[in-house]
């Protein structure tokens, strides 16, 4: 299945999307900031698309609902919606800078005056990285004129590679040759890792990282690529009094070990391939394909589980260049080669997207856009969506993240 | 007349900047990369780096064209090509001197955003070859 797109014509460094705003950094400094929702529904449709780009960009969480999962499976109307999907992706949905600003909420100057390396949104806060530090600015404002903090926060003064953040948040640093680094602001767990300054927790080489559940796959470009395994325990001096306590409660999470890629992948050879992780698999670009390691982070040592399980070797043709990065989301792995990115789909199809690429970004933990794929290159934007996903069994595939249901709260009381 | 190693170099008229050419970077050792253009071509890809205001603070970047191509100005420890010269003054006091960067692998040898940015605006690199030299990931300059 072809994913849908939507194309915005203008010099871009990079982008984010977050509760209904695109956040879209130009090449000569400025940060403008759309109304997503009035873009996506600008677009040239019929009422019978309506429902379709619905899906594709504004809300891609909604077909993973239980309660849908009956309806795919039925054999007459899940073409239904497959035709649908691959109608839209048939359509060309430009548009150029002067008609995306149409539906600018705001647009300001970056902070700093300083394109970013990388930046990452969270918790409505925007933080970002140059070759001045760690910064974090307030995201999400409603001043028109600042919808952005204009007085960021420096947290670091470390020259970054990349950053990673997730929900608690915690934010991965990569520091290159300086090694691996968290800056954790969790209120949910507490342990010697909460500090207002970043920790190192490795000084092996980082190029960039990101999170396994609590754990972090640390991958390098120049040497080994690692995880950095943390449990988590529950705090004894929080006994619970009531359920709602149990929901509530405070961990420990507790650092445990780095564990080497040459025992995650089994490999007995000092080969040099990227290896990278995402939640439940790491994924490992050789010459020959690709090898795909589920991970457990809470094997059951009675049942026989393992940290790390080997799925599948996949056997492709070459890569488009060398292999220089990669990331994972519900829809598929993302191999980026020197030349193009390979879009591995969790259907085992896949496709492909030419370079040169200045920059990708996926949003695998955001409520609206897992099915997101977003894509600058010299003169545009590519936003694409990837919809085969909702139509797959989810313990099953071997490719992407796998989706679990968010766990809701039942019962008790609920601010 | 050809240049000395580990001499402090006048290069008035064109810069008013020392340059100290160091034989620390002109023959092989297992920590530091090795230039392997000529020392006057070394000199000139300083003088353009002062010129071209390349310069932050003590720290300034170079690279060497012919024509529209970027050359190989140097090898790193493990023999790989460089194409971006780094050029500091370390004392602070205009005397400086330079070595073949390796963005990839050391994560101080990489220029900042303006620069890279006015190496776009001249044609010199593209725009995906300043995310990438900014995150440490190896680029066909």
């Amino acid at each position: 299945m072809q994913p849908v797109k939507i194309t915005i014509y203008g010099d871009y460094i990079d982008c984010q999307i977050y509760r209904g705003r695109l956040y879209l950094w130009t090449f000569d400094g400025k940060l403008k900031v759309y109304k997503w929702h009035d873009l996506v529904n600008s677009l040239p449709m019929s009422d019978r698309d309506i429902l379709t780009l619905k899906f594709c960009f504004l809300d891609g969480n909604y077909l993973y609902k239980t309660e849908l999962v009956e309806l795919f499976e039925d054999e007459d109307f899940k073409p239904i919606l497959l035709n649908k999907f691959s109608k839209a992706a048939n359509q060309r949905y430009d548009l150029t800078a002067q008609q995306a600003d149409k539906f600018l909420f705001g647009e300001q100057d970056t902070p700093n005056n300083l394109l970013p390396t990388d930046t990452e949104i969270y918790s409505s806060k925007l933080y970002y990285i140059t070759e001045n530090g760690l910064f974090s600015s307030n995201a999400h404002r409603d001043s028109k004129k600042y919808p952005v903090s204009s007085k960021p926060i420096k947290l670091w003064d470390c020259n970054l590679l990349s950053i990673k953040a997730n929900k608690y948040p915690q934010l991965a640093l990569s520091g290159g040759s300086e090694g691996l680094y968290e800056l954790n602001m969790s209120t949910e767990f507490t342990n010697k890792w909460n500090k207002e300054e970043p920790v190192q927790i490795s000084d092996k080489h980082s190029s960039f990282a990101n999170y396994t559940f609590w754990s972090i796959y640390n991958s390098s470009l120049i040497d080994k690529s690692y995880m950095a395994l943390f449990n988590l325990i529950k705090c004894p001096e929080t006994a619970p009094e009531n359920l709602y306590d149990i929901y509530r409660s405070k961990f420990n999470r507790e650092y445990k070990e780095l564990i080497n890629e040459t025992k995650i992948f089994e490999i007995s050879r000092n080969e040099n391939y990227l290896s990278w992780g995402v939640d439940d698999k790491i994924y490992r670009a050789t010459d020959s394909g690709f090898e795909i390691v589920k991970f457990n982070n809470n094997p059951s040592k009675d049942k026989g589980e393992k940290l790390f399980s080997p799925i599948q070797k996949l056997n492709l043709h070459s890569w488009k260049g060398k292999v220089i990065g990669g990331g994972s989301s519900y829809f598929g792995t993302i191999v980026e080669c020197e030349n193009a990115l390979v879009v591995m789909l969790s259907n085992g199809e896949s496709t492909s997207i030419e370079g040169p690429i200045t920059r990708w970004r996926i949003y695998p933990r955001s409520l609206n856009y897992q099915n997101h794929l977003h894509v600058i290159k010299d003169d545009r934007i590519e936003i694409f969506s990837f919809n085969q996903d909702y139509f797959l069994n989810q313990d099953e595939k071997l490719l992407g993240t796998e989706y679990k249901q968010k766990k809701e709260w039942k019962g008790g009381k609920t601010n | 007349m050809p240049y000395l190693t580990d001499t402090e170099l006048d290069l008035t008229p064109k810069t008013l900047k020392k340059y100290f050419v160091s034989s620390a970077h002109r023959r092989y050792q297992k920590d530091k990369s090795r230039w392997t253009i000529s020392i006057d071509n070394e000199i000139e890809c300083f003088v353009n780096s002062q010129t071209s205001n390349w310069i932050e603070d003590l720290v300034s970047w170079g690279v060497f064209q012919q024509g529209n191509n970027l050359l190989n100005i140097g090898v790193n420890p493990q023999r790989l090509p460089l194409k971006i010269a780094k050029f500091v003054d370390s004392s602070g006091d205009d005397i400086w001197h330079g070595y073949p960067a390796d963005y990839a692998r050391n994560y101080q040898d990489r220029p900042g955003m303006l620069v890279l940015q006015n190496w776009r605006e001249r044609g010199i690199i593209e725009k995906h070859h300043i995310i990438k030299i900014r995150q440490g990931k190896e680029c066909n300059l």
